[in-house]
């Protein structure tokens, strides 16, 4: 057993954890910004420690920069999706509707 | 100016190209064009007259978001797992200093990340955005994000204004 064989599932779990706390949020939080504080930061964060336990298991440069990339754009991606969303929970809200 | 913005998103495109096809020699005959493509698309949606972000700062800034990511998701983690939930959600409106929209669009994925705060877009000047603690959340900390953001832009940066911003209700 080498160092990376202990490293890559304590990320995996640490990564599954944080995306348990951003679906955990998800039901327990009771409107639409909450949840997308739970589901855009938790979540972000859990995908970086899964990232990282694949980028160290393929031991390769090459796959880490293709996962930093896979990485990199699900985080921009997520920003401006959970920006636009709560923009719109927001004007939801304020006409006083429930879409 | 734009010469360059354009030199270096054909080289970013290229990189990209190169670590998605681990720089197979094969694959280079389809990256040529494909790079061509993907840089015209860029100018066309985002012409190299706009305002683009400077590599140095980003290198520099990425670290320090990645870590501010990181204490918002344990943040967020923390509370969801806390029996009692304490959150006192409520909005803020930040009174932005500058009207470049880019500028602005950044920032506002900027304070997503932050530990606490969530951004949903600019109105009438000041950027709209909710906060998981009304009551443990101080307005400066985003004044100074706003600064890194004008300074990765390479944008006139106002001094401080210490006025905080004008607090709403849930």
């Amino acid at each position: 057993m080498t160092l990376t064989d202990y490293l890559v599932p304590a990320l995996l779990y640490v990564g599954v954890f944080f995306y348990a706390a951003g679906s955990l949020g998800l039901l327990r939080f009771q409107d639409a910004e909450l949840r997308l504080h739970a589901l855009t930061k938790a979540d972000n964060v859990g995908l970086g420690f899964v990232a990282l336990a694949a980028a160290l298991h393929w031991g390769s440069v090459a796959a880490a920069v293709k996962i930093a990339a896979v990485w990199l754009f699900a985080l921009m991606a997520a920003g401006a999706t959970a920006q636009l969303m709560a923009r719109r929970a927001k004007t939801s809200a304020e006409r006083g509707s429930d879409e | 100016m734009q010469v360059h913005s354009s030199v270096a998103r054909l080289v970013t495109f290229s990189l990209f190209w190169l670590a998605l096809t681990g720089g197979v020699t094969d694959a280079l005959y389809h990256g040529a064009p494909a790079v061509l493509l993907a840089t015209w698309v860029s100018l066309v949606l985002y012409p190299a007259t706009q305002p683009g972000i400077r590599l140095g700062w980003a290198v520099l800034y990425v670290p320090h978001l990645l870590l501010r990511g990181f204490w918002g998701g344990l943040d967020v983690a923390r509370r969801v797992l806390d029996p009692r939930l304490p959150v006192r959600p409520g909005w803020f409106r930040i009174p932005l200093s500058t009207n470049i929209v880019e500028v602005n669009a950044v920032l506002g994925g900027v304070v997503s990340v932050l530990p606490g705060s969530f951004a949903a877009g600019v109105r009438g000047g000041a950027l709209e955005v909710h906060v998981l603690d009304i009551d443990d959340f101080d307005t400066r900390s985003l004044e100074a994000e706003e600064r890194r953001v004008l300074r990765l832009f390479g944008a006139p940066v106002a001094a401080p204004r210490h006025t905080g911003g004008h607090r709403g209700h849930n």
